[in-house]
């Protein structure tokens, strides 16, 4: 078999295999991402500004 | 309304072609030789603009290494630095990671590590480290969860440092990181400075592909956009700015999922300019899997998305700020029309190679994109002096790795265009670092 033709024949494949592979994966993670449950996170106003600092166990250097 | 106009452009082009499907299948025999010359045509533009882009950022990415080298080798003052590690859930690589900086070799900084109500060993073992280290040098304050935004936000209000580095809680820099980068800072213009990301887990072929990807692909964009010191993205795993800056523009917000893209382009249109230190090194995961690589590209895909959505009344005002809307729509270029221009590409070709018979059209188009990858990874390996064995993953490039990727981008934008809810995750660690 001659080069070109089967080189084109390799990159032919391996593309359209990746291309149809990649939208497996799509799916698979839209599938994941709907079963998943989901946790409530705190979201933040687009205006707000930096956070006041938050402590909920404060470190203190020992003395 | 950019939906709209996005749909409507979508569907005109595959109105298009259908229509010259439609043509040529009632027309099949008259339209073969007109097509041979049709495809040929769309094959050299395409293939044109693909080296046109690559010659461009060689260019400026060696105009900014010759700049670069003329540079003072490293920091003449050293203003005190604060390091802020955001950290959820890292307890397998948070001591490695702590442990570089501990490392640095710079003479004022403080580390604070940010615990975002993590579920496992992180707190615990931040407060081990601080007690190992010395008190005085690691700060750890937790909070409940709330994101890796407001966990930075509030190790910036808790800095005492005049810069402050923001990096990842799975990131390990190197010793000369801190002192490369804040020589940039006697420039009073510049508010930022981009690390050099690099992958530390070389291990499959997968990962390997990202090294080489890190090197030859985002670095070599960096670089080229750092000779006109407008860099539009500073990573997460290493970023240095001016606390200054950071309280002017508001610090990270978590509207979008690529907060650090986002707050990039804030920065920009504040007017400072961004500068790139190739010799700022942070080490970092790269995924290991094909469901991990997923998980990141398309949180990185939207989130660009999303940061240029955020922004985009600047996309219709060239002035004051000219070179700024020039970086911007380049963004939107990389980001969202070359993709669809190369899965076009790969679709046009593949058609033309099964309908016509061309296949010399297809080997033609990889052959030349696979030659423009390497004379592109061998400048920048060279630049970086970096691994050469990486250079044979360029040959795999082309035929895998960016085709997958351009998929998952496409199915990106049409689910952010629609806005189909995602969720952050968390990316599988294995400690590498």
């Amino acid at each position: 078999m001659e080069l070109i033709p089967l080189l084109s024949t390799v990159i032919l494949v391996a593309t359209v295999v990746t291309i149809v592979f990649a939208v497996f994966s799509y799916l698979a993670y839209r599938a994941r991402e709907m079963k998943a449950p989901r946790a409530t996170t705190t979201t933040m106003d687009k205006d707000q500004i930096l956070l006041e600092p938050q402590f909920f166990k404060r470190y203190r250097h020992p003395e | 309304m950019y939906r709209i106009f996005i749909v409507m452009t979508f569907l005109s082009m595959g109105l298009g072609i259908a229509a010259l499907f439609f043509n040529m299948y009632f027309n099949r025999l008259a339209m073969a030789d007109y097509f041979v010359v049709f495809s040929s045509f769309i094959l050299l533009l395409f293939l044109g603009i693909v080296t046109v882009r690559y010659g461009v950022l060689i260019w400026f990415a060696y105009l900014q290494h010759v700049e670069h080298m003329q540079e003072p080798p490293e920091a003449q003052d050293y203003p005190f630095v604060t390091l802020i590690v955001p950290a959820f859930n890292e307890g397998m690589g948070l001591e490695a990671s702590l442990e570089s900086l501990i490392a640095m070799d710079y003479p004022r900084y403080e580390i604070v590590v940010v615990d975002d109500g993590s579920s496992d060993d992180t707190y615990a073992q931040a407060i081990r480290l601080a007690g190992v280290y010395g008190g005085h040098r690691i700060r750890v304050i937790t909070q409940p969860n709330g994101g890796k935004a407001s966990a930075l936000n509030n190790g910036i209000a808790n800095a005492r440092g005049e810069l402050i580095l923001c990096m990842d809680g799975d990131s390990r820099l190197e010793p000369q990181t801190l002192k490369q980068a804040v020589k940039h800072f006697n420039d009073p213009s510049v508010g930022a400075v981009a690390g050099n990301v690099k992958v530390v887990n070389r291990l499959n072929t997968l990962t390997k592909l990202q090294a080489l990807e890190y090197i030859a692909g985002l670095s070599l964009v960096r670089t080229a956009h750092a000779f006109f010191r407008r860099v539009t993205v500073i990573p997460g795993p290493m970023g240095v700015f001016r606390k200054q800056v950071l309280e002017e523009v508001g610090g990270y917000y978590q509207d979008t999922y690529a907060e650090d893209c986002e707050l990039t382009l804030r920065i920009l249109f504040a007017g400072w300019k961004i500068k790139y230190e190739s010799r700022a090194v942070a080490w970092t995961e790269a995924p290991e899997n094909l469901q991990s690589f997923f998980k990141q590209r398309y949180r990185w895909s939207r989130g660009t998305l999303q940061a240029v959505i955020k922004h985009k009344h600047h996309l219709w005002k060239p002035f004051p700020h000219f070179a700024d809307w020039i970086f911007v729509w380049l963004m939107v270029f990389e980001s969202m029309v070359w993709p669809g221009m190369e899965l076009f590409g790969i679709f046009f070709f593949v058609f033309v190679a099964g309908w016509v018979g061309l296949s010399t059209i297809i080997v033609i188009w990889w052959a030349q994109l696979t030659v423009l990858d390497i004379v592109a990874s061998v400048f920048c390996i060279a630049l970086e002096k970096e691994d050469l064995r990486l250079l044979p993953q360029a040959v795999f490039n082309r035929l895998f790795f960016n085709s997958y990727q351009n998929v998952i981008k496409f199915f990106a934008s049409i689910d952010e265009i629609f806005g189909i809810k995602m969720g952050w995750g968390k990316l599988e660690r294995f400690g590498r670092i």
